[in-house]
């Protein structure tokens, strides 16, 4: 990639990229699944979308987690109180 | 930065717009094998089609993963949802005849987990004594005192060493009370006993025997299927 302008768009592998990074693989990692050189992945680490992009799903993935933790939270919560309900009753 | 997990419509909108793509890199790659062929394109373009398609390809991969576990959390948030209504349901604001619904609902789980392991056991007397015709032949051995009277002769099984499986299995489900109360529900299943005997039951130990191996042969009948008793 010659051109040093800001990107206007991802395309594709920018976007893979960017959830890769986001899912918490290392950007050698990365730069190894996909097969970009050094210089190309460094200049889209430190473009402001690319970088915007990877906090938006870095973002996404800890609401994810939350859901998950608040799901299982609230699981357990269930359970005690149908468990206190079924010593009741057998 | 504050952010929602990513709606399942949304994702799958994606998706699609992905797989459009795809079959597009896919048209451009096969234009480019055309070209090299005929000499009209240059490999290079070849291996940058190739690379269009195997990173949507990856895209479509790691989105399907995405859109995987997104519904994933979405049933259980909606499956919790409903049990958790269930639940708060039945200790606020459920009738008598739902919270006594639940209470045999309760009995009848309790009730199966204990008859579970000793009607396998049971299950594998009567395979070992219907394998022996041997032991056939040598006689029966009568399960429990009652069993053979006409009104139940139609439920018994005769397996040497039952009653002693019996009296293990009450023994294991402790309360005689509860007991009854399940297989109250057992009977209320049959037509012909809901209609002679609606009222709840309070058996006598013969006739609790009796019940508890009219319960076993449905089990024995369902284990080839399903080897869960489900009343």
């Amino acid at each position: 990639m010659s051109t040093t302008a800001p990107l206007t768009a991802l395309n594709p592998l920018m976007l893979e990229a960017a959830e890769l990074l986001a899912s918490g693989r290392t950007a050698g990692e990365v730069k190894d699944q996909l097969a970009l050189s050094v210089a190309t992945f460094e200049f889209w680490r430190q473009d402001p979308l690319f970088h915007s992009e990877v906090g938006r799903l870095r973002a996404e993935r800890k609401a994810e987690t939350n859901k998950t933790a608040e799901t299982a939270a609230e699981t357990a919560e269930t359970d005690a109180l149908e468990g206190a309900l079924k010593e009741q009753f057998a | 930065m504050s952010a929602t997990v990513p709606s399942l419509g949304a994702l799958r909108a994606r998706r699609t717009a992905l797989e459009g793509e795809l079959q597009d890199a896919e048209s451009i790659l096969a234009a480019a094998r055309e070209g090299l062929v005929d000499g009209s394109l240059s490999a290079a373009k070849v291996v940058s089609a190739q690379s269009l398609v195997h990173t949507l390809q990856g895209a479509l991969e790691t989105l399907g993963e995405k859109i995987t576990h997104v519904a994933e959390l979405e049933a259980a948030e909606r499956a919790l949802a409903q049990r958790r209504a269930a639940v708060k349901h039945l200790a606020t604001t459920a009738t008598d005849a739902e919270r006594e619904q639940a209470r045999l609902v309760a009995l009848t789980a309790k009730a199966c987990a204990a008859l579970d392991p000793l009607f396998e056991q049971m299950a594998a007397a009567v395979d070992a004594w219907a394998a022996s015709r041997e032991t056939w032949r040598a006689g029966a051995v009568s399960l429990a005192p009652g069993l053979h009277q006409p009104h139940y002769e139609h439920n018994t099984w005769a397996v040497p060493g039952a009653a002693q499986v019996v009296d293990e299995l009450l023994a294991e489900l402790g309360a005689r009370a509860d007991l009854s109360a399940v297989l109250t529900r057992v009977h209320a299943l049959t037509p012909q006993t809901r209609r002679d005997n609606p009222r709840p039951l309070d058996l006598p130990d013969h006739e609790l025997a009796a019940a508890v191996f009219a319960l076993f042969r449905r089990y024995y009948h369902a284990r080839s299927g399903q080897n869960r008793l489900e009343l």
